[in-house]
C-alpha cells in the first residue's frame, strides 16, 4: 500500500547542499506497524514528512495506494492526506477554541459528507478512543492522555489508510503513555496501518517492523531488540 | 550607532511588517503636511484684519421711512440723534457693510480712456464713515468737510474726492504707492482725485480676490435702505444697540432689516473657512491618533515576536539602556525612511491639488517641521514598548518559549 | 462550508478579540472619514433634479452696454440675467414647454392678526405656477396658483412646510391670509418638505442653502412694486429713468434669471430660432445693441461656469480617501499579527488534508466579517460625523449632510471589499508557512 522507489531528500540553502534522506527503497503494507528509530537529526522527521505528503523528495518515486504522488498538485496531495493519512503528532495540536467534537471532525470538513455523516464517524472515532462522553468539553478540560486519545481519534475519524504518528507518547507521563500505545495497537489490530517515529525502546516492542534512520539512510532493521543490546 | 547593522539585518528578515510601517508613515507624512497647510490658509484668511475696529463696530441696516424727498432730511436727522446717544463714539452712514456678502464694486484705471487696471469695492457715507469703521490713514488727508456730497443712490457716480487702500494704491503705482495722493484716477471711467490713503479695508466679499482693494467716496445716499454703522466706546456695544434700535423703532414704519455686530458679520463671512479648517483639523487629530496607535501596536508586537532574542542578549550583558536604545533607533530609522518617501508624495500630492483646485503649494519649512512632529509622534509611541523590552528578565533566554 | 468557516471565523474573532476590535474600530474610523467627505461632496455636486437636467435650461440674450462687454471679460457672454421687460415679454410669447422667471424680494410677513412687532423679515421668491412643475415641487396642502394668477398678478402665494407649521401650526392653510409687507396674499398652496442641492436655478453663491419660504407670482411682485435693493444682485448699463420701481422695471437694468423647459433638440432649435427673432425684433427698437449671443445654458453648466462648487469639499475627499488608505494599512498590520499566530492551525489544517484555497477562503471570511463589522460600525460613526458637520457647516443647507440609502449600502460593501483585498496578503503570507516545521515546534 505504500511503496517508495529510490526515495531522497536535500536541502538546498545558499548553495550549500545538505543530504537529509540518501536514495532508499521501502514498501509497508497493509496492517503493518511500523516503528521508527534513530538519534535526533537522523532524518526520522523529514521521512515522515516524506510519507505524510507535507514535504516533497528530491528525486525517486512514492506510491500510495498506488498513486504516484511526487509529481501530485497542492490540491491533490491535500486531498489524499485527508482521505488517506491519519496525524498524531507529540504535541497533541488541537485547536483549544473547538471543543472535542469539533476537533476530531475537522478533517472531516474538508470531505463533501452530509452532517449526519460526519457525526456518525465522529461519534465512532470518539467511542474507539473512549471519550464518547466527552464530545463538548474543550481540550484545556482534558487531561494530557485524553488529548492525545482526541487527537488519534482524529486521526481515525476519517478512516485513513494510515496513521502517521511522530512521537505519541513523547509529551506524556508513562502510565498515560502505555495507555496511548495500547490504543494504538488496538487500532492495528483492527487493521490499520501504523507508522511510528519514536526513541522509547519499550515502545518498539508493540511493532511489527523496525526501521532505522541513521545519517539519513535508511535500513530495515530484522532484530532490533538484540541488536542495540 | 553599532546598532544599525543589525536594525538593518532585521527589517530584511522582516520586509513585508517593515515596508507596512514605513508605507504608514509615509502616507501619514504626506496628509500631514498638506491638511496642515490648507487649514493654515484657511486660518490666514479669517485672520486677515479687516481694517475695522472689530470688536466696536457694529451696523444697523433699514429703511427710511419718509415719502422720497424727504429722505435726505430724514437721514441727518437720523445721524444727529445717533451720534447723540451715549457711548457712540461715530455714527454714519455707509453704501455697504465690509464682508457681509453685499456691495458695490468698480473699475478703477490710471488712465481716462483705458479699459480698466484693476477692481475696486466701494464704500460711500458721510464724513464721520472713515472714523466710524475706525480705519487709518498712511498717507494724504482725510475729506475736507466741504468734499461731503449727497446722492440719492450710486454715489461713486457723483463723488470727486476719494480715499483708496493702500492695497488698490500700490496695484496702481507699485513701489510709488504714496504718489497717488492728489491724483486723478478713473473709477468707472469717471475722474476722481485722491485725497488719502487708508491702511487697510476690506470689500464686501470674502473671497474676492480684490477684496483689500476699497475706494472710500464721501457721498451720503438717502435710499430706500440705509446702513448705518456705529462704532461705540469699548464695552458699550450692546447697550448701545439696544438705546440705537429704541430710537430708530420711534418712528412710524420704520422695518429693522438686519442688526449685527461687525464680529458676526465676520463670522459668518468666514463660515466656510471656519468649518472648512475645524474639518481638517479633525482629520489631522484623527490621523495622529490612528498612527500612534499603529505604531504602538506594531513596536509592541514586533518586541513580543522577539522576545527570546532580547532576553539571549540580556543574558549576554546588554543593558536596559542598551534594549531602549535598540527599539528606539529602529523606530528611528523606519520612521526616516518613511518621511523621505513621505516628502516625495508630499510635493506630489501638494502639486496635484494645486493643479486641480488652483491652491498654492506647500512650502518647505511645512516639510521641515512635518518631518519633526512624525518623528516625535513615532519616538513617543515607541517608548512604551521599548520600556517593556527593557524590563524583559534575561532569564527568558533559558527558557523554551 | 460557509457556515462553518462563519462559525471558526467567529471563534477566531472572540479569540483574538482586542486586536480584531482594533482592526474593526480603525477600519470603521477610515471608513467614517471617507464616507462622510465622500457624501458632503456628492450631495454638492450632484445633478440637482436628474429627471430634467436635460430639458431646463437658462436663457441668456445679451442685453448690455453698446459700449463695454459685459463683465469686462475677453470673450463676450450674454448676462445671466435679463430685464424685466424682456421676461415679462418672453412669458407673453410663450415659446416654451414652461417659463420660469426667477426674481425675488424680502419684506416684513405675519398674520392679518398679528401685531406688527411680531412680523418677521422673509425671502420671497416670485416666479411662475410652472416652476413647481418644472422643478418637481411637492404639495402637501392646495396646489399651485391657476395660470390666470400669473396673468393678472393676483394676490396668492404658496408657503413653505416650515411656514405653515409656524404660522398655521402645519394645518391645512389653503384660503388663509398672510400679509407680507402690508398686502394681504391669500394662501392657495402648502409645500411638502423640499430641498433641491444644489439650488441652480437662482445666484450661484447660494447653490447650497435652502429654497425660499414664500412663493408668488412674478406678476404680482411687479404689479405691487415689491423691490429690495439687497436681495436681488442687479446691475444696470443705464441708469433708470427715475428713482421710482416703476422705472427700475422699465428700465435695462439686468437681474431675472429666466429659466425654460425645452423636451428635445427640435424644441430647443425653434426656441433659439423664437430667442433670434426676439432679439432682432428688439434691436429695430433700438435695443440690444451688441452682437447677437443668445444662449440656452443647463444647470450643470450654469453652476459650472459660475464656480458654484467649493473645492473644499472634493479637496476633504482625497484626503479622507489618504486617510482610509493609511487606516487600511494599519487594519493590514493587525491583521498580519493576528495570523501570524495562526501558523500552528494552518499547519495543521494543512496535514489532515484542506488545500491552500480551503484555507484561503475560511480566512477570507474572517477578514471580511472584519471589514463587515468595521463597515457597519463605521456607518454608524459617518451619521455622527455628518450630524455634526451640519451643525459645523451653518453655511450649508443641513439636506446635504444625509446619507441616501444606497450610499448605506455602498460604505459597507466598501469596507467589506477593501477589508478583503488588504487581507489577502497576511492570508497568503500565514498559509505559506511549512506544515512540516511548524508541527515539530508546537
Amino acid at each position: 500500500m505504500l511503496r517508495m522507489n529510490k526515495l531522497a531528500k536535500t536541502y538546498r540553502t545558499n548553495e550549500v547542499k545538505t543530504s537529509a534522506l540518501r536514495p532508499f527503497d521501502l514498501e509497508v503494507k497493509q496492517g503493518e506497524f511500523v516503528a521508527v528509530v534513530g538519534p535526533s537529526g537522523s532524518g526520522k522527521t523529514t521521512f515522515l514528512n516524506i510519507t505524510g505528503l507535507l514535504e516533497t523528495a528530491s528525486e525517486g518515486q512514492y506510491w500510495l495506494d498506488g498513486v504516484e504522488v511526487s509529481t501530485l498538485g497542492d490540491k491533490a496531495k491535500s486531498r489524499l492526506r485527508n482521505e488517506k493519512i491519519g496525524f498524531v503528532f507529540q504535541s497533541f495540536n488541537l485547536i483549544p477554541e473547538l471543543n472535542i467534537y469539533d476537533n476530531v471532525e475537522m478533517p472531516l470538513r474538508y470531505r463533501k459528507l452530509s452532517a449526519s455523516q460526519r457525526k456518525e464517524r465522529v461519534e465512532k472515532a470518539l467511542e474507539q478512543v473512549g471519550l464518547a462522553k466527552r464530545q463538548t468539553h474543550y481540550p484545556s478540560q482534558l487531561s494530557g492522555g485524553q488529548q492525545q486519545r482526541v487527537a488519534i481519534a482524529r486521526a481515525l475519524a476519517g478512516s485513513p489508510s494510515f496513521l502517521l504518528a511522530d512521537e505519541p507518547t513523547g509529551n506524556l507521563d508513562s502510565k498515560m503513555a502505555s495507555g496511548v500505545m495500547s490504543l494504538l495497537q488496538e487500532i492495528n489490530q483492527k487493521g490499520t496501518t501504523i507508522i511510528m517515529v519514536t526513541h522509547d525502546l519499550s515502545q518498539v516492542a508493540f511493532a511489527s517492523r523496525v526501521i532505522e534512520v541513521k545519517d539519513g539512510v535508511i535500513n530495515d532493521v530484522e532484530n532490533y531488540a538484540q541488536e542495540i543490546a | 550607532m553599532k546598532d544599525l547593522l543589525p536594525i538593518i539585518k532585521s527589517l530584511k528578515s522582516n520586509l513585508s511588517a517593515s515596508l507596512l510601517f514605513i508605507l504608514q508613515v509615509a502616507i501619514t507624512f504626506t496628509i500631514l503636511v498638506n491638511a496642515i497647510f490648507l487649514a493654515m490658509d484657511k486660518r490666514q484668511s479669517i485672520g486677515r484684519a479687516s481694517g475695522l475696529d472689530e470688536q466696536n463696530v457694529f451696523y444697523i441696516a433699514t429703511n427710511l421711512p419718509v415719502e422720497e424727498d424727504e429722505r435726505a432730511s430724514m437721514l441727518d436727522q437720523d445721524l444727529a440723534n445717533l451720534n447723540a446717544l451715549s457711548g457712540v463714539e461715530y455714527a454714519s452712514v455707509s453704501s455697504g457693510v465690509p464682508l457681509s456678502g453685499w456691495g458695490r464694486f468698480l473699475e478703477v484705471a490710471t488712465e481716462p480712456d483705458a479699459r480698466y487696471d484693476t477692481f475696486s469695492g466701494y464704500y460711500g457715507g458721510d464724513l464721520n464713515l472713515f472714523n466710524a469703521f475706525g480705519v487709518k490713514l498712511v498717507a494724504g488727508s482725510e475729506f475736507s468737510p466741504s468734499s461731503e456730497l449727497r446722492a440719492r443712490t450710486d454715489g461713486h457716480k457723483v463723488a470727486i474726492d476719494i480715499m483708496i487702500t493702500k492695497s488698490l494704491a500700490e496695484s496702481l503705482y507699485a513701489e510709488q504707492w504714496e504718489q497717488v495722493v492728489g491724483k486723478t484716477i478713473y473709477i468707472d471711467k469717471k475722474p476722481q482725485r485722491v485725497v488719502g490713503v487708508i491702511d487697510k479695508l476690506q470689500a464686501a466679499w470674502p473671497t474676492w480676490v480684490v477684496v483689500e482693494h476699497v475706494i472710500l467716496g464721501p457721498v451720503k445716499e438717502a435710499d430706500a435702505m440705509v446702513y448705518y454703522i456705529i462704532r461705540t466706546q469699548p464695552g458699550q456695544q450692546s447697550a448701545v444697540m439696544e438705546s440705537a434700535l429704541a430710537y430708530l423703532m420711534s418712528f412710524h414704519g420704520r422695518k429693522i432689516d438686519k442688526i449685527e455686530t461687525f464680529e458676526q458679520v465676520k463670522a459668518n463671512a468666514y463660515s466656510a473657512e471656519n468649518a472648512a479648517s475645524n474639518t481638517l483639523f479633525g482629520v489631522i487629530g484623527g490621523l495622529l491618533m490612528v498612527t500612534a496607535l499603529g505604531i504602538f501596536g506594531q513596536s509592541r508586537y514586533s518586541i513580543i515576536k522577539r522576545t527570546k532574542l532580547i532576553g539571549i542578549r540580556r543574558a549576554m550583558g546588554a543593558s536596559k539602556g542598551q534594549i531602549i536604545r535598540y527599539f528606539v533607533l529602529e523606530n528611528f530609522v523606519l520612521c526616516s525612511i518613511g518621511i523621505a518617501i513621505g516628502i516625495v508624495s508630499a510635493i506630489v500630492l501638494s502639486n496635484a491639488f494645486s493643479n486641480a483646485f488652483s491652491l498654492g503649494t506647500v512650502p518647505v519649512h511645512y516639510m521641515f517641521y512635518g518631518t519633526l512632529s512624525t518623528i516625535f509622534l513615532g519616538q513617543i509611541a515607541v517608548l512604551y514598548p521599548a520600556l517593556k523590552a527593557s524590563q524583559l528578565s534575561p532569564a527568558i533566554a533559558t527558557r523554551t518559549v | 462550508m460557509g457556515i462553518y468557516y462563519t462559525k471558526l471565523a467567529m471563534l477566531s474573532l472572540w479569540k483574538t478579540r482586542y486586536m480584531s476590535l482594533l482592526a474593526i474600530i480603525i477600519i470603521a474610523v477610515g471608513i467614517a472619514a471617507t464616507m462622510t467627505t465622500y457624501t458632503i461632496n456628492y450631495m454638492m455636486t450632484k445633478d440637482p433634479i436628474p429627471s430634467k437636467s436635460d430639458s431646463l435650461f437658462l436663457v441668456r440674450i445679451n442685453n448690455w452696454s453698446p459700449d463695454v462687454i459685459y463683465g469686462n471679460e475677453d470673450e463676450e457672454h450674454a448676462p445671466i440675467y435679463m430685464a424685466v421687460q424682456d421676461a415679462v415679454n418672453l412669458i407673453r410669447h410663450d415659446k416654451a414647454q414652461a417659463q420660469i422667471p426667477i426674481a425675488g424680494f424680502k419684506d416684513m410677513l405675519k398674520l392679518p392678526t398679528q401685531d406688527a412687532v411680531d412680523a418677521k423679515m422673509t425671502f420671497v421668491r416670485s416666479s411662475t405656477r410652472d416652476f413647481f412643475s418644472s422643478f418637481d415641487v411637492p404639495f402637501l396642502y392646495g396646489s399651485p396658483w391657476p395660470q390666470g394668477s400669473d396673468k393678472s398678478g393676483e394676490q396668492v402665494a404658496v408657503i413653505s412646510k416650515k411656514l405653515n407649521d409656524q404660522l398655521f401650526a402645519g394645518k391645512n392653510s389653503v384660503g388663509q391670509v398672510v400679509e407680507l409687507g402690508g398686502h394681504q396674499l391669500t394662501v392657495v398652496g402648502v409645500l411638502d418638505d423640499w430641498s433641491i442641492l444644489p439650488r441652480f436655478y437662482g445666484e450661484s453663491t447660494r447653490a447650497f442653502k435652502g429654497p425660499r419660504d414664500v412663493f408668488v407670482p412674478f406678476q404680482t411682485q411687479l404689479n405691487l412694486e415689491l423691490w429690495s435693493p439687497n436681495v436681488q444682485a442687479f446691475e444696470c448699463w443705464k441708469e433708470a429713468d427715475n428713482a421710482s420701481v416703476e422705472a427700475f422695471w422699465a428700465s435695462e437694468c439686468i437681474w431675472v434669471y429666466f429659466w425654460v423647459e425645452l423636451h428635445n433638440e427640435l424644441e430647443k432649435d425653434a426656441y433659439m430660432d423664437f430667442l433670434e427673432s426676439y432679439v432682432e425684433q428688439q434691436k429695430a427698437l433700438g435695443r440690444f445693441q451688441r452682437p447677437m449671443l443668445n444662449e440656452l445654458q443647463s444647470p450643470a453648466e450654469y453652476l459650472k461656469e459660475r464656480e458654484a462648487y467649493s473645492s473644499d469639499s472634493e479637496i476633504a475627499v482625497w484626503l479622507a480617501i489618504c486617510f482610509f488608505a493609511l487606516c487600511l494599512l494599519n487594519a493590514m498590520s493587525i491583521i498580519m499579527t493576528k495570523f501570524q499566530s495562526k501558523a500552528g492551525e494552518v499547519a495543521l489544517r494543512r496535514a489532515v488534508g484542506a488545500s491552500s484555497v480551503d484555507l484561503i477562503q475560511q480566512y477570507m471570511i474572517e477578514t471580511g466579517i472584519i471589514g463587515l463589522f468595521g463597515g457597519l460600525f463605521g456607518l454608524l460613526l459617518s451619521q455622527v460625523c455628518l450630524m455634526l458637520s451640519s451643525q459645523l457647516y451653518t453655511h450649508l443647507s443641513k439636506d446635504i449632510m444625509a446619507m441616501s440609502a444606497q450610499l448605506m449600502v455602498v460604505t459597507v460593501l466598501l469596507s467589506i471589499v477593501s477589508s478583503l483585498i488588504f487581507g489577502l496578503f497576511p492570508i497568503v503570507k500565514a498559509i505559506r508557512v511549512q506544515p512540516a516545521t511548524q508541527l515539530k515546534s508546537l
